[in-house]
């Protein structure tokens, strides 16, 4: 069966036979070893890295197709030698041969029967290895998989000071491997399909069972089943298929490339979505607070997570309004900065030749250069395009006159204010909102940005993740989710699972874990 | 379909429906931060001096010009309005006039005794940008208008300096109170006290004040010096209080703040000096038939700041002839405000609200012909004084010198 580019036929007709079909069609392996052989030639467009090898075993001809480039070359040397020896004995019965060749092989890797040709060629496709056997219309596929592949490294961009270092890769074998040996429990349940019709890319979907609702694995599974599509290279094309709104700004989809952070969202009732290929894992449903929260929030001690935490949402408020509440500012609301500054921003502003709002938008775009470029450019050339950009944008330009000295700090600060949040994709939506309410600064002052703000949250309260709240636990209140939101408890005091995520499993601690100094028992002892 | 043509029809409106507001760039406004009212040449017409803040001359460290311009200009311009003069400016300067910062409000003392000042204020209440609780000041044997021309050292602006100057003084020495324009408004509207305004006045050559010369000298040509309370009745200036009248009315007003009071020890006149920290007053009113009587309440607490006599402050006595003294002194200073106040029937303690407060139907008979009984009330001060703190010495070193002499 050849897939045509552009028209697809999803939905296979299963009633069409065999005989029916010319050769090249015909859904079945043949029991004819040489039409197998010109069939899988034909199918593959005769790669080089297809490799077909034959064995003769007595009278019984073998061929083993496998592909070079995917396969470990020792793993399925030694599948085949295990595979074809026979016993004393074995191989006299001819009738048994097919039966015996598979149960040897079972002994050293595991083995599939298949019979339709799809499967055989996308088993090789994904590093298997295929024996043929003359007269017999099955295929024994045994694993091999191998292969180069990128070793776990550290993360580059959830880095944290304190907590593990390790981050997944594009092999969602290695992905799920380092989220098992977080979980060692048989309630991390592991469940896989293939997306993407050309790519067959694995997509797994993990969760703790007994802690997870059925309903959620269940909308999962519904909107990943809907994707049909030729190829999925990365998990932020699943994303754009199963967010709730995706028209929205905001980000309704969580990803991670820590193991740990999945980990945790596991036991908080979450579903996590791995993707082969991909080193950055979803997990759903997500809550807007889950964007400001860093996996070493949980590491470090309460108090200064809480109060990197609130550093967080000031600095995300700051990159969302910092220059227009500038611009408006200067512009509107004169009479509201005490004098003395207003006299130095005056200064400063004496003989720029925009208004503010072009000022401030001019230095905005060029800081958005620089960052495209920073992360474009060659690393090679880096270095000089960072020190022409720092001083074009930051000396030159208030020499020149064109801006003024206080734009610069503000953009500044707006800049580094929009780094500092946790997650890169809620701090593109900040950056994108800022130019709005950069426009509704100017046109209408601090009415503006307050009619945006209002538009803003009332769109955030709208979104929903998965059926969940998109402010949760904010909006609605849950006070006892409090407890790790904006801010974050001692781990003592958070004996409750998020409410609205999970509701079957809901105690994770075992009565009171606040620490003390031992109240009687502590002393007898001393005394013996 | 039609919730949602509702809310985009809404979300326009929001936009366009807004109440007044104006896009104005920095760069064409000129600060105001001081203005000041003189008489006009003409009948009926005032002349409004505005001071203008440079802001390439105020700002550190940015790239300017500077030393060539002063830190701030005047432009003066006619009008029987405050605001006509304002518009009328325009024709001077090539930007728009911008209120919000004014800090100082300067008015012409003889404007002040002849025409009054009840007109004055009727911009700031009106205006959305001027602001209530701008200053105000009487200038002081000068024109209004060379006061805020001045040009001073330390803080640049003359409008701001004479605020700062104002601020200081009244904590520190209590001569002076600082007055905003809504308690001027309410000292007007007000039938049971009369407003009163701080006045500032020019030590030196006001013509020197001017130039940027008067910044190049150690001893400083001409300065600014915040000088005694004007006293108001029916919105005109009726006379000055000064030195001791003025810190009475302080004690008064339960205004004082801190302040030196100056007491004979032994034979020195004068060699005490007792540094007020606390004063508190109170108050209260007795209607009778023939006469009203108000007890005035003072409780003070000071330190000995100074004494250039040999007292033992070790000894309770000592330290007891001291507090009584204090009482006395303050007492005295009290009663001089007093008997000013009573003397020219201007009631600028208030006592009328007193009445007011505490009885208000006999406020209702009394209020018409206010004035007048004010200056036959009966006033009685009583003060309690403490003195606290002797500094860091019991025994001043001055006592022991004649004993080593003999």
């Amino acid at each position: 069966m050849t897939r045509r580019w552009g028209r697809y036929s999803f939905e296979k007709d299963k009633k069409e036979t065999e005989k029916e079909l010319p050769f090249g069609d015909r859904p079945f392996v043949s029991a004819d070893i040489n039409k197998n052989l010109k069939r899988i030639k034909q199918d593959i467009g005769n790669s080089p890295d297809m490799t077909v090898r034959e064995f003769q075993i007595n009278e019984l001809r073998v061929i083993a197709v496998y592909s070079d480039s995917l396969v470990d070359i020792d793993v399925v040397n030694n599948f085949i030698k295990q595979a074809l020896t026979m016993e004393k004995g074995q191989s006299n019965d001819e009738n048994n041969v097919f039966d015996i060749i598979k149960k040897n092989a079972r002994a050293s890797q595991e083995v599939k029967v298949i019979r339709e040709w799809d499967e055989i060629l996308l088993s090789i496709l994904t590093g298997d290895t295929a024996l043929l056997i003359d007269g017999f219309a099955h295929a024994i596929t045994g694993s091999t998989k191998g292969g180069e592949q990128r070793s776990i490294a550290e993360p580059t961009t959830q880095t944290v000071v304190r907590g593990p270092k390790d981050c997944f890769t594009e092999s969602i074998a290695t992905n799920i491997s380092l989220v098992r040996r977080r979980i060692s429990s048989p309630n991390l349940w592991l469940e896989t399909m293939r997306i993407g019709e050309e790519t067959q890319t694995t997509v797994g979907i993990m969760y703790m069972k007994g802690i997870v609702t059925d309903g959620l694995i269940q909308e999962v599974k519904e909107r990943l089943n809907r994707i049909k599509i030729d190829m999925i290279l990365d998990s932020g094309q699943i994303e754009e298929f199963i967010e709730d709104q995706p028209s929205s700004p905001f980000p309704t989809v969580y990803n991670t490339e820590r193991p740990d952070s999945v980990a945790a969202n596991l036991m908080e009732g979450r579903i996590a979505i791995l993707v082969n290929g991909s080193p950055f894992a979803l997990v759903v449903p997500t809550l807007f607070v889950q964007f400001f929260q860093s996996p070493d929030d949980y590491y470090y001690r309460f108090h200064i997570a809480i109060f990197l935490r609130l550093l967080r949402y000031i600095s995300f408020l700051i990159s969302l309004v910092g220059p227009s509440v500038y611009i408006a500012a200067i512009t509107f609301h004169q009479e509201m900065i005490p004098t003395t500054l207003l006299i130095s921003i005056a200064a400063s502003r004496e003989g720029v030749p925009f208004p503010a709002f072009v000022e401030a938008l001019i230095m905005e775009v060029a800081f958005e250069l620089m960052r495209e470029a920073g992360i474009r450019m060659p690393r090679a050339v880096g270095q000089a395009v960072s020190i022409v950009g720092a001083l074009v944008l930051g000396q030159a330009a208030v020499q020149a006159g064109i801006v003024s000295s206080i734009m610069v700090i503000i953009v500044a600060i707006t800049g580094i204010a929009s780094f500092t949040t946790p997650a890169y994709n809620l701090a593109i939506s900040a950056r994108l909102l800022r130019f709005v309410l950069m426009i509704l600064a100017a046109t209408f002052g601090f009415y503006g940005i307050t009619l945006g703000l209002i538009i803003i949250i009332a769109h955030l309260n709208s979104l929903r993740s998965f059926g969940i709240p998109y402010l949760a636990p904010l909006s609605p209140l849950i006070p006892s989710d409090q407890k790790d939101g904006m801010l974050r408890f001692p781990l003592w005091s958070m004996f409750k699972r998020p409410r609205l995520i999970n509701q079957n499993n809901t105690i994770r601690e075992n009565g009171n874990l606040q620490p003390s100094p031992k109240q009687n028992g502590g002393e007898s002892k001393r005394e013996e | 379909m039609k919730v949602r043509r509702c809310i985009v029809i809404f979300t326009v409106l929001l936009f366009v429906l807004t109440g007044c507001w104006n896009r104005r760039e920095l760069s064409d406004l000129a600060i105001v931060s001081a203005f000041a009212v003189d008489k006009g040449t003409k009948e009926n017409e005032y002349l409004v001096t505005f001071q203008i803040i440079n802001p390439s001359e105020n700002a550190t460290g940015v790239a300017s010009s500077g030393g060539k311009a002063t830190p701030a200009f005047t432009v003066s311009e006619t009008g029987t309005t405050i605001f006509e003069a304002i518009r009328k400016v325009s024709k001077k300067l090539s930007r728009q006039l911008f209120f919000a910062h004014i800090r100082l409000m300067v008015i012409n003392e003889e404007l002040a005794k002849e025409e009054g000042i009840l007109e004055l204020f009727d911009l700031f209440e009106r205006s959305h940008e001027a602001r209530l609780t701008s200053n105000v000041l009487i200038a002081r044997g000068t024109d209004a208008k060379s006061i805020i021309n001045m040009v001073t050292p330390l803080d640049n602006i003359s409008g701001y300096v004479t605020v700062k100057k104002l601020e200081a003084t009244e904590k520190v020495w209590s001569e002076n109170i600082k007055v905003e324009v809504d308690d001027v408004i309410n000292g007007i509207v007000s039938l049971g006290s009369s407003p009163v305004i701080s006045g500032v006045r020019i030590d030196g050559d006001p013509k020197e004040g001017q130039k940027k010369s008067n910044l190049e000298s150690t001893d400083v040509p001409a300065m600014l010096e915040i000088s005694g309370i004007a006293t108001f009745r029916g919105g005109k200036l009726v006379g000055w209080l000064d030195n001791g009248k003025a810190k009475g009315f302080m004690w008064v007003k339960n205004k004082m703040n801190s302040t030196i009071v100056r007491m004979d020890c032994k034979k020195k006149k004068g060699g005490v000096a007792i540094e007020l920290t606390e004063s508190k007053s109170s108050i209260k009113a007795e209607v009778h038939r023939k006469k009203t009587i108000f007890h005035v309440d003072i409780k003070e607490e000071g330190n000995v700041a100074e004494m250039n006599c040999p007292a033992d402050l070790s000894k309770s006595e000592e330290i007891k002839k001291l507090e009584k003294s204090l009482a006395i002194e303050t007492k005295k200073e009290v009663m001089s405000a007093i008997n000013f106040a009573q003397k020219k029937k201007v009631d600028i303690f208030g006592f009328g609200e007193v009445i007011n407060r505490e009885d208000p139907k006999a406020w209702e008979k009394m209020k018409k012909n206010w004035n007048a009984d004010f200056s036959k009330a009966e006033v009685k001060v009583k003060v309690e004084a403490y003195i606290r703190r002797p500094g860091m010495i019991m025994k001043p070193y001055i006592k022991e010198v004649p004993k080593l002499q003999d």
